[in-house]
């Protein structure tokens, strides 16, 4: 069960400033999910080994060459918003830094 | 008296050209905000990454090099950290099976410093921070760039070691190509961990010093980080956990952030990278093609004939031994010689300028060929070093030296007349020389300055002694 001590935690992780009423609801929503885990939880894993990749393959490598990067253009049209070529995004400081 | 005890976490940005996981250039040091970008580095959906080889292999080579143990299988993990200037909301990086682990490096005062491991990883982008304004800028040119992460053991116990140790693995990257690990570009970038104790008690509270971007500012924050911490311990106070940065202005450390709790970063296998086999054929390729290493050129250095001072300096600074091997090349006859002129009048001019060697155009076949003319007694040492910022801007010393007549003049009639008028001159000097015969520099000085620095002094010397009968 995911406590209200648990969303806090989440939520610093996440970097994002939810209301109250909302993380209500979230930690509901949540809460179902964890119990779909808890049901796979149940099923029987005895010797079968934690898979990471769904094919075995090893040693995939790009050669280091230079593919032309993304036109400007498509790259500032990417963006909500954007001054002189970078992405402007809500202040990630305090004012005083 | 407490003790420090230090560890460190080193970032070097590699050298390759593309990024880590895509195509894009490595080095978009300078170039227009976000131009060096694809939806790879940019974390668009369905982009999926690559790795890149050289990389790879880089990495392989610098683990080698700090005697890290190298795995059989190599893989890649995701950690999970939201931050505006990465844009996968986690970060490829290495957690259970690193490129080294397990590694050393020796000191020169014989201190052995464990090296915890090597990993690769990507780095984030740029962020800025407009002053008065509401809002922040994000340039990804950076993001996805490919970097070294190295974490020492808590071995180092000075902040002399400290920097020492940061000389050492910058020489050792870029000896081998993989960094050109310039602080000042920050391509190599520098966190340390310390605490004091008693000698012989457990480790105190540590904290960290984050984003040191040169080596004289990791030895001053370390420096002042421990006298803070001797202060507060010997008040009977308690150190608290803490990250800190470092004010290079006021040359103290600041609160950055108290710690969290443990970082929670939710490692895990990365899905879209398949785990590298690194196998036996592998590393004895990578070592046979893997570069003298500073060590080696030193223990060179010193058959050679160069004495242990100079032999570690210009072993341990990759641009200095460069241009020394080369002079070698084209004049053997005296290494301490060529080490002589390099760290003495040669760095006196780039420390005067504030230039680094590369950006000179002194040529090593120049440098040859001054020490060969001096060897001839073409030209006086003197001379020699005159002329010295002209060949620091590319000039041929021999040319120079038919251009202006700066030739030494051997002549002993040219000299005997320089002599004779000399002591016409100053016949009081003459006479004091007489009295004093320890007082011919004197004399010999007037000589020299006469022939504008282009006689031979032993030649002057002896004439003179002969002409006063002393």
């Amino acid at each position: 069960m995911i406590s209200d001590k648990d969303m806090e935690h989440l939520k610093t992780l996440a970097r994002l400033e939810i209301a109250p009423e909302e993380t209500h609801h979230l930690k509901d929503d949540l809460n179902k999910i964890m119990d779909y885990f808890e049901q796979i939880r149940h099923l029987d894993t005895e010797g079968i080994e934690e898979l990471a990749r769904p094919v075995s393959l090893h040693n995939i490598f790009r050669e280091d060459k230079i593919v032309s990067p993304l036109a400007p253009e498509l790259v500032k049209a990417l963006a909500n918003e954007e001054e002189n070529g970078f992405f402007k995004v809500p202040r990630t400081v305090d004012s005083s830094d | 008296m407490y003790e420090p005890v230090i560890g460190l976490e080193i970032h070097l940005a590699m050298k390759t050209k593309s990024k880590m996981f895509c195509a894009c250039p490595a080095d978009s040091f300078g170039q227009e905000a976000n131009s060096s970008t694809c939806p790879v580095c940019l974390g668009l959906p369905g982009s999926l990454p690559t790795i890149n080889y050289e990389a790879i292999e880089k990495a392989l080579m610098f683990s080698l090099a700090l005697n890290c143990q190298v795995p059989d299988i190599t893989q890649f993990h995701r950690k999970n950290y939201y931050y505006p200037d990465s844009p996968y909301n986690y970060q490829i990086s290495q957690f259970d099976k690193p490129v080294g682990e397990h590694g050393f490096i020796d000191l020169s005062n014989g201190r052995k410093i464990g090296i915890t491991r090597c990993h690769v990883e990507n780095d984030a982008g740029r962020s800025v921070h407009p002053a008065y304004a509401n809002y922040s800028l994000v340039d990804l040119n950076r993001a996805g760039a490919p970097l070294i992460e190295m974490v020492t053991e808590p071995d180092l116990r000075d902040p002399e070691d400290a920097r020492e140790f940061l000389q050492k693995v910058r020489a050792i990257a870029q000896a081998l190509g993989v960094s050109d690990a310039n602080p000042e570009e920050g391509k190599m970038r520098a966190d340390v961990n310390v605490s004091v104790r008693l000698p012989g008690e457990p480790f105190g509270t540590k904290v960290e010093v984050k984003n040191l971007n040169s080596f004289k500012s990791v030895q001053r924050s370390l420096e002042h980080e421990i006298k803070r911490q001797s202060r507060i311990l010997e008040d009977g106070g308690s150190i608290k956990q803490a990250t800190l940065g470092w004010d290079e202005g006021g040359q103290k450390t600041y609160l950055m952030r108290t710690k969290e709790e443990a970082a929670d970063y939710r490692y895990f296998p990365e899905p879209d990278l398949p785990p590298m086999q690194i196998g036996q054929n592998w590393l004895e390729a990578i070592k046979a093609k893997t570069p003298e290493l500073p060590d080696l050129k030193l223990a060179r250095y010193l058959a050679a004939g160069i004495r242990e001072y100079d032999a570690q300096i210009l072993a341990f600074d990759h641009q200095l031994a460069s241009f020394l091997d080369e002079v070698l090349k084209h004049y053997s006859e005296d290494a301490q010689a060529v080490a002589n002129w390099l760290n003495g009048d040669i760095t006196g001019y780039l420390n005067a300028e504030a230039k680094p060697l590369q950006t000179t155009s002194l040529s090593p076949e120049a440098l040859a060929k001054l020490l060969k003319l001096i060897d001839t007694n073409t030209i006086s040492g003197k001379i020699a070093k005159d002329i010295l910022p002209e060949l620091m801007q590319g000039a041929d010393p021999e040319k120079l030296i038919a251009e202006r007549g700066l030739s030494q003049v051997t002549d002993s009639s040219e000299i005997e007349a320089l002599i004779e008028s000399v002591l016409a001159e100053n016949p009081e000097l003459v006479e004091r020389v007489k009295a004093n015969p320890k007082a011919i520099n004197a004399l010999l000085g007037q000589v020299m300055k006469a022939s504008k620095g282009k006689a031979n002094p032993e030649i002057v010397r002896s004439a003179l002694s002969k002409k006063l009968a002393i």
